[in-house]
């Protein structure tokens, strides 16, 4: 056991207590409902299955299939059945924002969607765009995100009274905290391979070099930047390599905010600036992702505060 | 949370990782799962900046068009992949494809309107510090594709079927100059033949190898040839020089119609249909315009030097200059 207290097996203790510590918090039940709104509104009104089905047509010619695709053979949907699995997708998704039979409802808009992001992953392109959106539908349909401010959540009790059952309140629990927790691990995920990616490919020369001078000055000339501070910067080459070099480590060690806690929070911070500030410098969106930092945020600690804002707010019950 | 659904999560997410990893280690693009490998290739500076242009072409010249009109998914860049994958594919094919890009992208416009070509241009600069050079990007065409209009097809079709003329001459634009054809326009095996859909009833027939030249003012024209050929696709067509020179602009000549109009009618021809219309630069006054049939035997009936139209025209008539004092 004395082992067990020499670093690095002390490190890794620690770093495993510290995980076991962040997944186990309790957490308020309407901080997960506010994402499961927040996600599967954006999925409801993301696709429009008219240009989903004009994609599918003028695409057709273009259809070189990936990986499983390839394997199993799957061939796109034709028009009609994209259209069809578009409203679907659609359909469900508002039904699974409101919390209307969450479980069915949320199950059906994350497998949908994941066949339909798919499908447009097989044009020769990739759309890096719904890698995590799908998967942030699959990790919340398995969730309990309907327990609070759904219609699941009005109807349950009444089914339950004329049954003679009363339902337990809803408290806070780990069970709330999970789902943002890990969506918010797979954008860190996200962030450290596109890091790691750089690494490999590059190597530091990715960051020690002009290449970001060049590719601030390149996103003036063919993306629509909202400024023009990128041409600035690109007067300025050890200040372009600095920053590089300090997105590139923010990226490269993002899974270091899969460790504890602080960590979570510092490189979630940390992402959030430097997506924004690669939209700001060189206009690049990264479709879904902005709506997917809502996941980021300390739910916990806004919730109690608005709380405490309303309890202040509210008059105090007259004295009997 | 129960002690399992606690291990399942924990064990997924670290599968999402490892999985991860090994996407990047192998440099590998798969779904949803990738190495997300975006701006992982490093530039040096100065280095170079591309754009993708979509245009869309009807009698009006290119229209800019936002690929997102194709649908609100599409991007420059996939549908240029697109592009590219289809030339790769049949003749057939890629005619169905345009057609089918041509028609969403003319939805709701009127036949006159609709877009006949799509154009892919690619323009390019050189980055420079505080934008220099940014309005001034060199444009190349990278892809041109001819939608053959609905209308067209149908006069050729019917000029084709009953040999009377679909359509009465048309006055010639203003500022624009006509030259019709004769005898004196001969050069090498070359003769003059009758022909009711021919102005004025009759054309310059060209035998393989056979030529024409005509004299034409200095100035700045876009070409067009009225003419007709039995010939194959490929072979319908005129090599273009003016002063003894071939012109590099026209490297196949003038025609090369037949593949997307195969009709052995009378045709307004330039450049290959889709690409812009040939402009010709003329100093002396007059050069000397000569036009070779080098595959085939071609008719020519009259030689339209546009002054501002840049496209092909949407009718197969001929043109008559307009009477002094008249429209």
């Amino acid at each position: 056991m004395k082992l067990l207290e020499t670093p690095p097996l002390s490190w890794l203790r620690k770093s495993l207590a510290g995980v076991t510590a962040m997944w186990s918090e309790k957490a308020d039940p309407r901080g997960l409902a506010i994402c499961r709104i927040i996600l599967f509104w954006h999925a409801a009104r993301e696709i429009d299955p008219g240009g989903y089905a004009l994609f599918i047509r003028v695409g057709e010619l273009a259809w070189r299939p990936h990986a499983y695709f390839r394997a199993i053979g799957l061939m796109p949907p034709s028009e009609s059945t994209a259209r069809l699995l578009c409203l679907v997708y659609m359909a469900c998704g508002f039904l699974a924002a409101a919390g209307v039979l969450y479980r069915a409802s949320a199950l059906v808009t994350a497998g949908v969607g994941l066949y339909l992001h798919a499908i447009l992953q097989n044009y020769g392109k990739a759309l890096h765009t719904y890698h995590l959106f799908s998967l942030a539908l699959v990790i919340m349909a398995c969730s309990n995100a309907a327990d609070v401010w759904s219609v699941d959540a009005l109807v349950k009790p009444w089914f339950a009274k004329r049954r003679g059952k009363v339902l337990p309140r809803v408290e806070p629990s780990a069970e709330y905290r999970w789902p943002p927790l890990f969506v918010g691990s797979t954008i860190l995920v996200m962030y450290g391979a596109a890091g790691m990616s750089k690494l490999y490919i590059t190597g530091w020369v990715w960051a020690l070099s002009d290449n970001f001078r060049q590719t601030l000055l390149q996103g003036q000339f063919d993306a629509s930047p909202p400024t023009q501070v990128g041409v600035w910067l690109a007067d300025y080459p050890v200040l372009c390599q600095a920053l590089a070099l300090g997105a590139l480590t923010v990226e490269a060690t993002s899974w270091l905010g899969l460790v504890n806690r602080y960590t979570y929070y510092v490189w979630a911070s940390c992402v959030v600036l430097l997506q924004f500030g690669i939209w700001f410098l060189m206009g690049v969106v990264f479709g879904e992702l902005p709506t997917m930092f809502a996941f980021f945020l300390p739910w916990n600690l806004i919730l109690r505060t608005i709380d405490g804002w309303i309890a202040r707010a509210r008059p105090a019950p007259a004295p009997t | 949370m129960s002690r399992l659904k606690f291990s399942i999560v924990r064990y997924t997410l670290l599968a999402y990782v490892l999985l991860t990893l090994w996407e990047v280690l192998g440099h590998r693009e798969d779904f949803p799962l990738s190495s997300f490998p975006m701006f992982a290739q490093a530039r040096g500076f100065p280095g170079r900046a591309s754009r993708t242009v979509l245009v869309g072409v009807n009698e009006h010249g290119e229209t800019t068009l936002n690929p997102q009109a194709l649908s609100d998914l599409m991007s420059a860049v996939r549908l240029q992949k697109i592009f590219q994958g289809l030339q790769t594919k049949s003749d057939a094919e890629q005619a169905d494809f345009m057609a089918r890009v041509a028609g969403i992208l003319s939805d709701k416009k009127d036949e006159d309107d609709r877009f006949w070509g799509v154009r892919f241009y690619t323009e390019n600069w050189k980055t420079q510090l505080h934008l220099k050079g940014i309005d001034h990007p060199s444009r190349e065409l990278e892809f041109a594709a001819y939608v053959p209009p609905e209308r067209l097809k149908r006069d050729l079709a019917n000029d084709a079927k009953t040999g009377a003329p679909s359509e009465a001459p048309r006055p010639l634009p203003s500022g624009d100059l006509l030259v019709e054809l004769d005898a004196d326009a001969c050069a090498e095996a070359c003769s003059v033949t009758s022909d009711p859909l021919a102005s004025g009833g009759t054309a310059l027939a060209l035998a393989r190898g056979g030529s024409l030249h005509v004299g034409v003012p200095a100035g700045s024209y876009t070409l067009f040839v009225r003419m007709r050929s039995k010939a194959p696709p490929g072979d319908d067509r005129l090599l273009v020089s003016v002063d003894g020179k071939r012109v590099k602009e026209a490297k196949d000549g003038v025609g090369n119609y037949k593949h997307q109009l195969p009709f052995d009618v009378w045709v307004w021809a330039s450049l290959e249909p889709g690409w812009p219309a040939l402009r010709l630069r003329t100093k002396g006054d007059p050069s000397e315009l000569s036009l070779t049939a080098d595959r085939a035997d071609v008719e020519v009936d009259q030689i339209w030097l546009a002054k501002s139209r840049k496209e092909l025209p949407l009718f197969n008539a001929p043109l008559e200059r307009q009477k002094a004092g008249g429209e």
